[in-house]
C-alpha cells in the first residue's frame, strides 16, 4: 500500500522541481506517463458518453423494431447490429455506460465517505476501538466480493439502488483499511502534535489537519475500486442479479446475448469490449495517479 | 517467531466467530420467514405454520437458534436442503472436487507463469519484452472473466475448433478428458490473479535490484546470474507470497461466474441455484465455507511468511 506523500526530501526529483508547487510536480509526472494520460483521456470520454447518452445515441435504446431483429452490424443504421427484440445495440451500449457509471461512481462515493470516517476514527483513536473495528473489517474481508454482493442482493432484491448500497458497503471496508493505515503513519508526525498542543479539537485535527495528508492513497485506491465496481456491476447483471431489464447494462446485454451467441456474435463481442475498455481506463488512470502521487516510485 | 504464530492463531478465532455470525444473520434477516418460502404458493394455516416452525427449531429465540446452528456446523451438519430434502453437507462434498480442481489449475498457472513472467519482465526492463509482458498483464486483469469465458466458447465453436471440448466430464469416467476440459476454465479463473502476481513480482524484483545488498554481492565478485537468481529473485518473492495468498481468496469469488459460463457442477452454480430457489441452508453453508477457506489460507500464508522471512517479529 502506498504511503502518504512527504515531499520534504524532494522524493528524488530534479533540482528545478523542488521549487514547484506539489500540484505542478504531480501534473508534470502525470503528463509524462503516456499510459496514465491515455487512461485519463479514456475515462473522460466514458464520463462524457454517460452524461450525454441521450444526445449521442442514434436510436431509442428501449424501442423494439420487430422487423429488425438480430441484424448484423451495418452502416449507418445499426452500427453494431440489433438484438433479438430489434433494439439498436449501439444505443443500448451508450445508455449502459450511464448505468455503469451511476452504479460505480455512486457506490465508490458511499464507500469513500463511510470508509474514510471509519478508518479515520479507527486509526486516530487506536486502542480497543481500533482492534474491534479491525476485527469487524477482517470478518467482511473473509467473504469474496462477488459472493458477498450476490448474497446481499439475493436477500434485499436486485435493483440499482440496492446494487449501489451493497457495492458501496463492501468497498467501504477496503477504504477504511487504506485510510487507517495512512492515518497511523501521519498522526505520529510532529505537526499533528503541534496542532494538538495549541488546543485543536480531535475532530478538527482529524478532518482538517490529517485528512489532506492521507487523501492521495485514498484517491489512488478509489480509482481501482471504480474499475472493480464496474466489473462487479457487470458480473451481477450478467447473473441476472444486478441491473434489471429493460434498463441497458453491459453485463445484462452479455447475459441476453448468450443464447444467440452463434448466430449473433456481435451481441457478445461489443458489450464485453465496453466493459474491458472501461476497466482498463480506470486501471491505467489508477496506475498513473499512483506513480504521480508517490514520489518514491519516480526513481525507477 | 512462536509468539507471532501463536498470536496470529489466537486472532483467527474471533474473526471465525464473526464470519459464522454474519453468515447466520444474513439469512435470518430476510424479509418473510423460511416456512412461507418452503411452502411456496401453497396456503399454510396458522397452526400448520407454527408446527413447521417448531419442527425446524425456528420458534426459539434467535440466539438459541444461532448456538444450536453453530453446534451442528462444528459437527459437520449444515442442515437439510429445503428444495431437495437432502443433507446440505452431502451436496457440498459432491461439488467440492470441481472447485478444488479449478483452483489447482489456476494456482499452478499463477505460480509458474505469473512469477516467471514477472522475473523476465524485470530482467529485461525497458525492452520490448518488458513492454509486451506488461501490455498483456494489463489486458489480463482488465478483461472480465465471464466475457473471456464466453469468448472461449464462442471462438471454440466457430473458429478454433481444435480447442479441447468444454463439456464437463466427471473425473472418474474419463480422467484425461476431465482435465483437458478444465484447463480453459482454470485459465479463465486465474488470469486476473496471474496478471496481478506478475506485476507484483516485476516491481518487487526491480525494487530489490537497487538494494545495497545487491551491490555488495556484485562487489565481492559474484557472477551476475548468481546475484540475480540467488539474491534478487529469492528476496523478491517474499511479498509475492502474500499477494498469491490474497489472490486465492479472490479466485474463490470468481467461481460463481466461471462455473456459470462453462456450466460446471461446482459450488458456484449450486449457490446460484440455491439463490433462485431461496434455499437458505445451502446459501449459508456455501458463504460460510468459502469465508472459512479464505481465512484458513490467509492464516497459512501469514505463518509461512514468518518462516521465509525471519525479519518478521510480532
Amino acid at each position: 500500500m502506498s504511503e502518504p506523500i512527504i515531499l520534504a526530501d524532494g522524493g528524488g526529483l530534479q533540482a528545478d522541481d523542488a521549487v514547484l508547487k506539489p500540484s505542478r510536480i504531480f501534473w508534470r509526472a502525470f503528463f509524462r506517463d503516456k499510459a496514465a494520460f491515455a487512461g485519463g483521456l479514456m475515462v473522460m470520454v466514458i464520463v462524457i458518453v454517460a452524461i450525454f447518452s441521450p444526445l449521442i445515441s442514434p436510436h431509442d435504446p428501449l424501442k423494439m423494431v420487430p422487423q429488425d431483429t438480430l441484424l448484423p452490424p451495418s452502416f449507418p443504421d445499426y452500427v453494431i447490429g440489433t438484438d433479438r427484440f430489434g433494439r439498436d445495440q449501439l444505443s443500448r451500449l451508450i445508455y449502459a455506460t450511464r448505468t455503469s457509471m451511476i452504479v460505480s461512481l455512486g457506490s465508490v462515493t458511499i464507500a469513500v465517505v463511510a470508509g474514510m470516517i471509519i478508518g479515520m476514527i479507527s486509526g486516530f483513536y487506536g486502542g480497543r476501538l481500533d482492534s474491534f473495528i479491525m476485527r469487524c473489517l477482517d470478518v467482511i474481508y473473509a467473504f469474496p466480493v462477488i459472493l458477498l454482493a450476490l448474497v446481499i442482493i439475493a436477500i434485499f432484491g436486485p435493483n440499482i439502488f440496492n446494487l449501489i448500497l451493497t457495492i458501496g458497503f463492501i468497498y467501504s471496508t477496503r477504504v477504511a483499511r487504506v485510510t487507517r493505515g495512512s492515518v497511523l503513519a501521519v498522526k505520529q508526525l510532529e505537526y499533528v502534535e503541534a496542532v494538538r498542543s495549541v488546543g485543536a479539537r480531535d475532530i478538527s485535527i482529524m478532518f482538517y489537519f490529517i485528512l489532506p495528508n492521507v487523501l492521495s492513497p485514498i484517491i489512488v485506491q478509489s480509482t481501482f475500486f471504480l474499475s472493480t465496481a464496474i466489473q462487479v456491476e457487470a458480473g451481477l447483471s450478467f447473473l441476472g442479479l444486478g441491473t434489471q431489464p429493460p434498463t441497458p447494462s453491459w453485463g445484462l446485454m452479455l447475459n441476453e446475448s448468450r443464447r444467440f451467441m452463434e448466430i449473433g456474435p456481435w451481441l457478445t463481442i461489443f458489450p464485453g469490449l465496453a466493459i474491458m475498455i472501461a476497466v482498463l481506463a480506470f486501471n491505467l488512470l489508477g496506475d498513473g495517479l499512483r506513480n504521480a502521487l508517490d514520489p518514491r516510485l519516480m526513481r525507477r | 517467531m512462536q509468539r507471532y504464530i501463536l498470536a496470529r492463531i489466537i486472532a483467527f478465532f474471533p474473526v471465525l466467530f464473526g464470519v459464522a455470525l454474519l453468515s447466520f444473520s444474513a439469512v435470518h434477516l430476510v424479509p418473510g420467514n423460511v416456512v412461507n418460502i418452503m411452502a411456496g404458493e401453497e396456503y399454510l394455516s396458522p397452526e400448520k405454520e407454527a408446527a413447521l416452525l417448531k419442527e425446524l427449531g425456528l420458534d426459539k429465540p434467535i440466539y438459541v437458534q444461532f448456538a444450536l446452528w453453530l453446534w451442528k456446523i462444528v459437527q459437520g451438519d449444515f442442515g437439510i436442503s429445503y428444495t431437495s430434502g437432502l443433507p446440505v453437507s452431502d451436496q457440498l462434498l459432491h461439488r467440492l472436487p470441481v472447485n478444488i480442481e479449478l483452483m489447482l489449475i489456476a494456482f499452478l498457472l499463477i505460480v509458474t507463469v505469473g512469477i516467471l513472467g514477472g522475473i523476465v519482465a524485470a530482467a529485461y526492463q525497458f525492452t520490448w519484452i518488458d513492454y509486451a509482458i506488461r501490455f498483456f498483464s494489463t489486458l489480463g486483469y482488465s478483461i472480465p472473466n465471464f466475457w473471456l469465458a464466453t469468448l472461449f466458447i464462442l471462438l471454440g465453436s466457430l473458429v478454433w475448433t481444435w480447442l479441447p471440448v468444454l463439456d464437463y466430464v466427471p473425473f472418474r469416467e474419463d480422467p484425461i478428458g476431465n482435465i483437458t476440459s478444465m484447463l480453459i476454465p482454470g485459465f479463465v479463473l486465474g488470469l486476473a490473479s496471474l496478471a496481478f502476481v506478475l506485476r507484483m513480482t516485476r516491481s518487487s524484483v526491480l525494487e530489490n535490484m537497487r538494494m545495497d545488498y545487491v551491490r555488495t554481492a556484485r562487489a565481492k565478485g559474484l557472477p551476475e546470474q548468481v546475484v540475480f537468481m540467488l539474491h534478487i529473485t529469492k528476496n523478491s518473492l517474499i511479498p509475492v507470497v502474500t499477494v498469491i495468498g490474497l489472490q486465492v481468496g479472490f479466485m474463490v469469488g470468481g467461481f460463481v461466474l466461471t462455473e456459470e459460463v462453462f456450466v460446471l457442477p461446482g459450488l458456484g452454480r449450486l449457490l446460484l441455484v440455491a439463490i433462485s430457489s431461496r434455499d437458505f441452508n445451502i446459501i449459508t453453508a456455501i458463504t460460510l465455507l468459502t469465508a472459512v477457506i479464505v481465512l484458513i489460507i490467509n492464516l497459512l500464508v501469514d505463518i509461512l511468511y514468518a518462516f521465509i522471512d525471519p525479519r518478521i517479529r510480532y
